[in-house]
């Protein structure tokens, strides 16, 4: 199975104080695949590469099997990309807009219904965009990325600023299209985001990438070896992970002292606070 | 660079709606045809009636390919630059020159419109319509190319009028006002002067050297403005 994103080796200058230093990864079909980082450390730029904004200045890139240079016009049809600065006509409804990039995409008007719907905007079909919350521009703009059900579908900072009920909505839209089979690559810095959203997560820092693999995976590679024990008495205790800390916690299961008991994994930002030293 | 002409289909119908629904641009239309309405129906009983044409026709012609030929386009491509719907547009892969073309075909025709009526309301006789209709396109899509420019020159709507002022009175001024050598001569040189120019020259039936200077004239700004917008275009093609 072809990889649908490979990254070898890549680098990039840009500006004095910023690069992109020999960075490696794969994505394959079907995987939502999460670049996490703070602000600056080059998940957009990474993004742009990706999309032919920006030039490598080394390595390798492939999109959809091809080396990025050879990849032409008519690929692009088979992407999606709602960029960090995306956006669509103020002085047209949302369904207008829509209407204008599915005829761009011969795309037949049904689709536009059923996308409308998918992004729950299709109520507010016939609204100005410029009368909008932002939540609404921002649904609207992957709507727009959406309508001609992309292979590959790049995303960047998809839902920030917007507020929890949004955005889990946008995220149970983005699973739905996950499970029909496109593949996600998005840029977030919300670290609880990429734990629920995706497969696959690499964490960038100054233009590197320090770490990557399943949220699950990485938790356990950094978790402690202790387990924590919230008693009745609401005292928290800490036993190691051997059979005397087992014994232990037994003990005061037995005694019905246990109220919670946690195997003590860190997060993702605790995660990146250890491998950076710094927060996030 | 290749075309699609469903993708320049939509293009065309969605930036000829933003036009109709822009009042910014729209008005660029608009005021000349006020002003020669104004003209016609302030000024003009008190002028002879050839003196009168002339005039409103010179005053509207100027006004319009001024206006209309610098605002349009450039003010357009700035707003989607500044909106971030460029970017949207080129991640949905259009090309730079369908994108173009759509926004340079809505400014010519909406010039040409406007042209037609000025010419109607001036009085001039029906017979020179076909002349006026080649002097003004001509000259109109030499101004279109070079409000294209601009567009492709600014960041965002602020930038793009502080280009489009000068060169609107660049062209304006000259011709309307091509009194004392110097302005005549600015007038002989400016696109809309040799505009003017070539639609007097061959009205009266002079096709001599001045005529053929005049269409020098012309085709000297378009193939300047094509080519530094080629320049210019190839230099800010990447972000990097």
């Amino acid at each position: 199975m072809k990889e649908m994103i490979y990254l070898e080796d890549v680098c990039l200058d840009f500006g004095s104080s910023f690069s992109l230093d020999h960075l490696s990864f794969q994505v394959m079909p079907g995987e939502v695949f999460g670049f996490l980082g703070p602000s600056g450390a080059g998940k957009t730029t990474t993004m742009k590469l990706l999309t032919k904004q920006l030039l490598k200045k080394s390595g390798q890139i492939r999109i959809l099997g091809k080396e990025i240079e050879k990849v032409e016009r008519a690929d692009y049809e088979r992407i999606g990309i709602l960029s960090d600065t995306s956006g669509l006509y103020e002085r047209m409804t949302i369904e207008e807009n829509l209407n204008f990039f599915a005829a761009l995409r011969n795309v037949p008007k049904s689709s536009v219904r059923d996308t409308l719907e998918n992004v729950r905007l299709y109520d507010q079909r016939k609204t100005l965009l410029k009368k909008c919350s932002k939540g609404m521009k921002q649904r609207a703009v992957l709507a727009a990325s959406l309508l001609h059900k992309p292979e590959l579908l790049f995303l960047d900072e998809p839902t920030s600023g917007l507020d929890p009920a949004t955005i889990q909505e946008i995220h149970k839209m983005l699973r739905l299209l996950n499970r029909q089979g496109t593949t996600i690559f998005l840029t977030t810095h919300n670290m609880e985001e990429a734990d629920k959203l995706c497969g696959r997560i690499g964490i960038l820092h100054q233009g590197k990438l320090i770490a990557g693999g399943s949220p699950q995976e990485l938790k356990l590679e950094y978790a402690r070896d202790e387990i924590e024990v919230l008693t009745t008495d609401r005292e928290t205790l800490k036993y190691p992970k051997n059979r005397e800390g087992g014994e232990r916690i037994r003990e005061l299961l037995e005694q019905g002292r246990c109220l919670t008991v946690h195997s003590q994994e860190p997060n993702l930002e605790e995660i990146f606070l250890l491998l950076t030293g710094r927060e996030f | 660079m290749s075309i699609s002409m469903r993708k320049f289909s939509a293009l065309y119908k969605k930036d000829l709606m933003d036009f109709i629904k822009n009042p910014a641009i729209s008005a660029s239309v608009l005021l000349p045809v006020a002003f020669v309405l104004l003209y016609k129906y302030v000024v003009g009983p008190n002028l002879a009636k050839e003196e009168v044409s002339g005039f409103l026709l010179n005053l509207g012609l100027l006004m319009n390919c001024s206006m209309s030929g610098v605002l349009i386009v450039s003010t357009s491509v700035a707003e989607e630059k500044e909106k971030f719907t460029l970017r949207t547009l080129i991640l949905s892969n259009v090309s730079a020159m369908e994108f173009f073309l759509s926004k340079i075909l809505v400014a010519v025709c909406v010039t040409f419109l406007g042209n037609l009526v000025i010419f109607l309301l001036s009085g001039e006789p029906m017979e020179h319509i076909p002349v006026y209709i080649l002097a003004s396109l001509l000259g109109s899509c030499c101004v279109i190319m070079i409000s294209a420019l601009i567009g492709l020159l600014s960041r965002d709507q602020m930038s793009c009028s502080v280009l489009q002022i000068p060169v609107m009175l660049l062209f304006l001024i000259p011709p309307a006002m091509a009194s004392g050598a110097v302005l005549r001569f600015l007038a002989r040189i400016t696109p809309l002067g040799a505009m003017l120019q070539v639609y007097y020259n061959l009205v009266q039936g002079k096709f001599g050297g001045s005529t053929v200077l005049a269409f020098a004239v012309i085709l000297a700004w378009l193939a300047a403005a094509v080519l530094l917008f080629g320049y210019f275009y190839k230099k800010k093609n990447i972000d990097n």
